[in-house]
């Protein structure tokens, strides 16, 4: 019994921190858009600054008639957003952000992280495919295309600190940093961070990357038919996938934990957020590329620089290992 | 509402237990707080009543401080505005759009052309009221309603939500608009050319027209006369700053050439031509009707068009729509 409570408990307490801080990030990213417009955003719900805004918008996306088409592939298109948000969830069991150490410990789990969080397209492409709606497809059709380009430099851009650190755990890389931050590495680590930066953006399908959610062409995308609680699943399950990459970031990039005066979990949080207002800057003030551009963009500059960048560390870990 | 302060014993009842006290509540409270307090509006306008729509959504008023944001998908929205002239066309999507959505919903009808169709009531292709179609919550007047009476019906319907009323209930808000100062504006001198001519001799005469540097047709039009209908064709010349106006009297057969090889634009002006006159157009590439629906029979601005041939396959008799709303 104890060996149960032991093991469920940290599950259970991650998941209901991460929905917390979820649930948050939409108010907040209500927020910084008001900000952005001269508006006043979510107020008068929950006086001071509309601080019940969240669980008003879920009770009533719980509370909402829960409608499947009828031409559509009933099974898939109910098991399409569970899919998605219990992917987007385990992925959180290898970042160490709640507890001392991660859930899993080993020493791949960078890549273990990358597997599991690449999976979150084969449910969105579930979604798509059985809805039935043109709209739907079309959005999956561009998204995938979307993806498969973008985790290429995304990936590489990841490996670049890991070749220099010499290991795919978590805990190495975050002792390696204790010294100095990736991101302050002379060259290399400015640049990698600006691949990364730019490819997550297109991995969580933010502007001005959100070709898949294009609202003057798809209406609002693979969740065109969905209504109440799956949309809502699938509005929790993007914000966690995307919240888990500012988390990476901050791991891999900005030092985790180390910080000038203390060191403690609650700063990959706080360094995590700090990326995600920054994605939420270049959110509200840029425009939409068309999906040729966005491919080309891709295919032509970002995967060349990814590659040559990673040969140059390469050669660096290279020359370093025999200097010492 | 933010106004009325509520003490706990309106909400719900204590209770005197052993050793504890107990308080009692409905969910239902919560529930249509929880309604009311996220109503995500389906972001379509219909005509001008939109603009002050997205004038309301945007800063200065936001009305995202209600925490209301648009949603494309009908699927996912709650409230649907309907702001602007119905016509019998749109009507069809707005009930499609309007059955589409998910319950809990609610409608507002903005603006005197949603609400009764206001002087455009008695036009052959015009609903006179939303409320044919579909059952409306809350009507705000005005035309346009300004930002503030937009936000005046929201807080309205946000009343209904939280006392827990079922649509169709009539509810109505006020609002007043002040005039403004006329705009002047510089009149350019154009030179004037009137022509009458043979309705065999039309296409001859546009080739001659376009070679004389006429690189613009403004429109084509019709006008009624009792024995027989006059095509009018405008040109202009934006070189020379000229104007050509050209009349065409038909004959009884009602049938001549189309221009649309000569000038383009002139494709889809024949088809409201035809559309509204039931003129034929010779090798036009495609005679359908463009502003009706395909199903129409007849050509409402013929004089000897009655409006009773309009027949609407959809709508209910006013009579039915009352007993039907009854029932609710």
């Amino acid at each position: 019994m104890n060996l149960f409570i032991d093991f469920v408990t940290p599950i259970f307490l991650t998941i209901s921190i991460l929905i917390l801080i979820v649930a948050y990030l939409v108010w907040l990213e209500r927020k910084v858009a008001a900000k952005m417009q001269s508006r006043i955003g979510p107020y008068l719900v929950g006086k001071p600054h509309g601080l019940l805004q969240p669980l008003a918008d879920a009770l009533k996306l719980m509370l909402k008639d829960d409608s499947s088409p009828k031409n559509s592939d009933r099974l898939l298109f109910n098991f399409g957003p569970i899919w998605v948000m219990v992917v987007s969830l385990a992925s959180f069991a290898l970042l160490p952000f709640v507890f001392e150490n991660q859930m899993i410990k080993t020493n791949l789990a960078l890549m273990l992280f990358i597997a599991i969080s690449s999976l979150i397209i084969v449910g969105i492409f579930i979604a798509g495919w059985s809805s039935n709606n043109k709209f739907a497809l079309i959005s999956v059709i561009r998204i995938i295309a979307q993806i498969i380009s973008y985790e290429i430099p995304l990936i590489i851009s990841l490996l670049i600190p890991c070749i220099i650190i010499g290991s795919l755990g978590f805990i190495e890389i975050i002792n390696y940093q204790q010294t100095t931050w990736f991101i302050f590495y002379p060259v290399i680590g400015q640049i990698a961070f600006i691949l990364f930066f730019i490819s997550s953006l297109a991995e969580g399908n933010r502007i001005p990357f959100d070709l898949s959610e294009a609202e003057s062409e798809l209406v609002s995308g693979y969740t065109t038919e969905y209504s109440g609680i799956k949309f809502a699943l699938f509005y929790l399950a993007e914000y966690v996938h995307l919240f888990g990459i500012s988390v990476l970031g901050s791991i891999i990039f900005l030092g985790g934990p180390s910080g000038i005066f203390f060191t403690s979990n609650f700063l990959i949080v706080f360094k995590a957020l700090l990326l995600f207002t920054i994605v939420l800057f270049v959110r509200w003030s840029f425009f939409r590329i068309r999906i040729d551009q966005l491919l080309k963009f891709n295919w032509n500059n970002l995967i060349p620089i990814s590659f040559v960048l990673l040969l140059i560390s390469c050669l660096l870990k290279y020359y370093m290992d025999l200097v010492i | 509402m933010g106004n009325v302060k509520k003490s706990l014993k309106d909400i719900g009842s204590f209770m005197k237990l052993p050793g504890a006290n107990m308080f009692m509540t409905k969910t239902e409270d919560l529930f249509n707080w929880a309604n009311k307090s996220s109503l995500w509006p389906l972001s379509f306008g219909l005509a001008c009543c939109a603009i002050e729509m997205m004038a309301t959504f945007s800063s200065r008023y936001d009305l995202d401080r209600l925490g209301m944001i648009t949603r494309a998908s009908p699927r996912q929205a709650d409230l649907m505005i309907v702001a602007g002239t119905v016509t019998v066309k749109m009507g069809e999507r707005i009930k499609t759009l309007y059955d589409q959505m998910a319950g809990p919903k609610w409608v507002i009808a903005a603006g005197s052309c949603a609400i009764s169709g206001d002087h455009y009531r008695h036009v052959y292709s015009v609903v006179p009221g939303v409320d044919w179609i579909i059952p409306v919550d809350v009507y705000v007047p005005g035309c346009p309603p300004t930002p503030e009476a937009f936000i005046d019906g929201i807080l309205a319907l946000q009343d209904i939500i939280s006392k827990g009323k079922s649509a169709p209930t009539f509810n109505s808000v006020s609002c007043e608009r002040k005039s403004i100062d006329e705009v002047k504006v510089k009149k350019k001198e154009i030179l004037f050319d009137k022509e009458l001519i043979d309705s065999n001799l039309i296409f001859e005469k546009c080739n001659e027209i376009k070679s004389l540097g006429y690189n613009y047709l403004n429109f084509i039009t019709a006008t009624d006369f009792d024995n027989s209908l006059v095509l009018t064709y405008m040109f202009s010349n934006n070189f020379e700053n000229k104007k050509l106006e050209i009349n065409v009297k038909l004959g009884p057969e009602n049938r001549l050439d189309s221009i649309s090889n000569i000038y383009p634009g002139a494709e889809w002006q024949e088809r409201e031509v035809y559309d509204m006159f039931g003129v034929k157009f010779n090798n036009h590439p495609k005679l359908e009707r463009i502003l009706m629906p395909d199903d129409w029979i007849g050509h409402p601005l013929l004089k000897n068009y009655k409006m009773e041939q309009a027949k609407l396959p959809y709508r209910p008799s006013r009579e039915d729509y009352e007993s039907w709303k009854t029932k609710l």
